[in-house]
């Protein structure tokens, strides 16, 4: 077995596993544990999943079965658990750990530790039917009660004893926060031992240069400072790059995962597609990963369900070449793209265009050209397989895929030719935490844009900008017409009067092309983002913060949503 | 009902979180005390960056070493007349789930105060939501309230509502 593929297994197993016994931690017999179920249930699933993809048919039945208990105590007991079955959780845990050290230490494992718990708590739920754990819940419940009511008002004098109706609020209110806080503190990454040394060893270089800096300073040799100055920087730059590579990992578990989910619809719709994935060595923010994984699952899903006709349907259209879907990631600049390419029917333009009308999203007679129909099949509630199959078309639709990509800074972009098939491509930054920002500003406040979103930058004397009656801008670039604002609309601000010499910066999006009339251009730099916290979510034009090279604030644009606001204006204006 | 738990849920924090100490400052005639282990660190204020959208009572941000920090002027959000004095300190505050600082006229001192000698607040202060004040102590023939900046603070927008 390839020793590489069984080690992700591995890791991702161990930390189930972790986890699994953390959640378990946090139960509590008698009460309704159903997000902690649920937790549970998924992590159950997705072990499953990734046993059989290992060819541990064994296990995977195991996992399956345990899979099933959560799911009856979620859909028959209301999510309340007893001892016993808490017990159990406990067993099953212990028993996979073991079969993983097993399997870790020696390559293969054995699995009747797991196999014995299972058994026997399949006997003791026979013995013990339900309305036993009943009983016992209501003895526990009544023997909690207060033994004298209180009078309600005076908590101050309550040390511990509350009647029950008011503890429940407060409590479940606390554990509430305690889940989400916990969320943020699993966020736990598995990450090479070298990569932690490389990082530790960079700061130990670090500090040693800068004590030679301070003796430089000390004794007023500038040369020799201006030349380690520049040794410094490298050795930031450096350690910038390691630390970042701590989140970053490659897609070859992403890529197992889709193809995975890819065969298992193949099979099953006898449709004998031929995958093919390049860039598996490709690297991403771990997070990001995790992110779209749910979302190009639902893409691949989509190609296969929809997008791959039938044999049938290919015999009669004469396509000759196999059905196949190719899924390519390659780094272009600051970003990854994966493209995800079938070679199916594509998308009839013209049904989605009905469709959209049907369900009142566009006025029949607008003028649409074939790519901007094609894109309404972003548009939430618009699903155009004619059927809804068990795979796909269940209300997760292509606007959620372009909603989560968009959250994550990035750009769906999708091309298709009926009857040749689909192309779409997710465009995402390599790393969320810094870019190369567009800096320019207006009334003294520096505002930022990152550069990967902008498709052009052009002088607005290039541009011969025409007003109409309703006051809209347009411009002609090249023989194309420009849509034109001025970007003070969309921040607040007041406009500068002048339009002279301003740069325009023209972004593309479903065959429309936009310019945004920036005030002062400043500068081209590297940003590191703050994210808003807090209350500054509520400046929603804002995207992040940034501390300058000058030691000013720059404030970096949502331009994800400004972009959104006047495409839509531009679709309104046109309706009109 | 809910609500009276809450406050004194609150108190019980507020007075928690103290030591005793407690830092005394002014805005207008008015003075006022935050527990000095609320209040992170104090500087000379220098202005801040404004940003558009954002409430008359938001100054904007300032660069702390590297932190983007907010600024909201308490002079306007308590709604207390625009006098001679200018503002000059900032005080950046510990335990917000937003980095925030208030700028206040005048830092006074630091008091150590005996939890019994606070008293409730009277009603004579009405520029203010009296919920945010928590007591008041007497010190000479002055008074000094006893201000939840962190409730306040908590409570407020910074931008203005969508």
């Amino acid at each position: 077995m390839d020793s590489e593929i069984l080690e992700i297994f591995l890791d991702e197993a161990l930390a189930i596993s972790e986890e699994w016994e953390g959640v378990c931690l946090e139960l509590r017999a008698d009460t309704k544990q159903g997000d902690a179920l649920k937790h549970l249930f998924r992590l159950a699933h997705n072990l499953k999943g990734s046993s059989n993809a290992m060819g541990f048919e064994k296990l995977g039945e195991l996992i399956h079965q345990v899979e099933e208990f959560i799911g009856d105590i979620e859909n028959n007991h209301g999510s309340i658990i007893d001892n016993n079955f808490l017990s159990f959780l406990y067993e099953v845990q212990s028993g996979l750990s073991a079969a993983l050290k097993e399997l870790q230490s020696q390559g293969d494992f054995d699995e009747s530790r797991l196999k014995a718990s299972i058994q026997s708590y399949t006997e003791k739920k026979s013995f013990s039917p339900t309305e036993g754990a009943l009983d016992l819940r209501d003895v526990t419940a009544s023997s909690d009660e207060p033994s004298s009511p209180q009078k309600e008002g005076h908590l101050k004098f309550q040390e511990g004893v509350h009647p029950p109706e008011k503890v429940e609020n407060p409590l479940k209110n606390k554990e509430d926060k305690k889940e989400s806080e916990k969320k943020h503190q699993s966020e736990v990454l598995r990450v090479h031992a070298h990569k932690v040394d490389a990082l530790i060893s960079s700061i130990g270089e670090i500090t040693i240069l800068g004590n030679m800096i301070k003796t430089f300073v000390k004794n007023r040799d500038w040369d020799k400072l201006e030349y380690i100055l520049d040794d410094n920087e490298k050795l930031i730059k450096a350690l910038q790059e390691k630390s970042f590579s701590l989140r970053m990992n490659n897609l070859r578990g992403l890529f197992q995962r889709l193809h995975r989910a890819g065969k298992e619809i193949s099979l099953k719709q006898d449709k004998d597609i031929q995958f093919k994935f390049i860039g598996e060595d490709v690297e991403l923010d771990r997070f990001v990963i995790d992110e779209i994984a749910e979302v190009m699952t639902h893409i691949i899903r989509n190609s296969v369900d929809h997008g791959i006709e039938n044999k049938n349907e290919r015999a009669q259209t004469k396509k000759n070449e196999p059905p196949s879907i190719l899924i390519h990631a390659t780094n272009e600049g600051d970003s990854v793209v994966i493209k995800i390419k079938d070679n199916g029917r594509g998308i009839d333009s013209e049904k989605v265009f009905k469709k959209a009308v049907e369900k009142g999203l566009v006025t029949e007679g607008g003028d649409l050209s074939h790519q901007e129909k094609v894109q309404l099949i972003f548009h939430s509630g618009l699903s155009t397989a004619d059927q809804v199959t068990d795979v796909s078309g269940r209300g997760v639709g292509m606007d959620a895929v372009k909603e989560k990509v968009e959250s994550l800074e990035g750009e769906v972009k999708l091309k298709t030719v009926l009857g040749e098939g689909t192309e779409l491509n997710i465009v995402l930054p390599t790393s969320l935490s810094i870019l190369d920002g567009f800096v320019f500003s207006h009334q003294k406040k520096k505002y930022i844009i990152p550069l990967a979103k902008i498709d052009e930058i052009v002088k607005s004397d290039e541009i011969n900008i025409t007003e109409n009656i309703s006051g809209d801008l347009y411009g002609q670039l090249r023989g194309e017409t420009i849509y034109i604002k001025d970007i003070c609309e969309f921040i607040e601000e007041d406009k500068e009067q002048h339009q002279q010499n301003k740069c325009i910066s023209i972004f593309k999006r479903d065959g429309i092309t936009m310019g945004l009339i920036l005030p002062r251009y400043e500068n081209i730099q590297q940003i590191v983002v703050r994210k808003l916290q807090g209350k500054f979510e509520g400046f929603s034009y804002l995207k992040g913060m940034t501390i300058l090279g000058d030691g000013g604030m720059g404030l970096i644009l949502d331009i994800q949503g400004i972009m959104n606001c006047f495409y839509d204006s531009i679709l309104k204006g046109r309706a009109a | 009902m809910n609500d009276e738990v809450y406050k004194n849920d609150m108190q019980a924090d507020f007075h928690n979180d103290s030591d005793g100490r407690y830092l005394v400052f002014q805005v207008g005639k008015h003075k006022f005390a935050i527990s000095l282990l609320s209040s992170r660190e104090v500087l000379e204020y220098e202005g801040a960056q404004g940003l558009s959208h954002s409430k008359d009572y938001f100054d904007g941000i300032m660069n702390l070493r590297g932190e983007i920090i907010g600024v909201v002027d308490l002079r306007t959000k308590l709604g207390i007349p625009r006098e001679e004095l200018t503002k000059k300190v900032a005080i950046v505050l510990n335990n917000l789930d937003t980095p925030l600082a208030v700028v206040v006229d005048s830092l006074n001192c630091v008091d150590i105060v005996d939890e019994k000698n606070f008293h409730p607040p009277h009603h004579q202060d009405n520029f203010l939501d009296r919920r945010y004040i928590k007591g008041i102590y007497r010190k000479g023939d002055e008074f000094i309230s006893l201000i939840d900046l962190q409730g306040l603070l908590d409570d407020a927008d910074i931008s203005k509502v969508a």
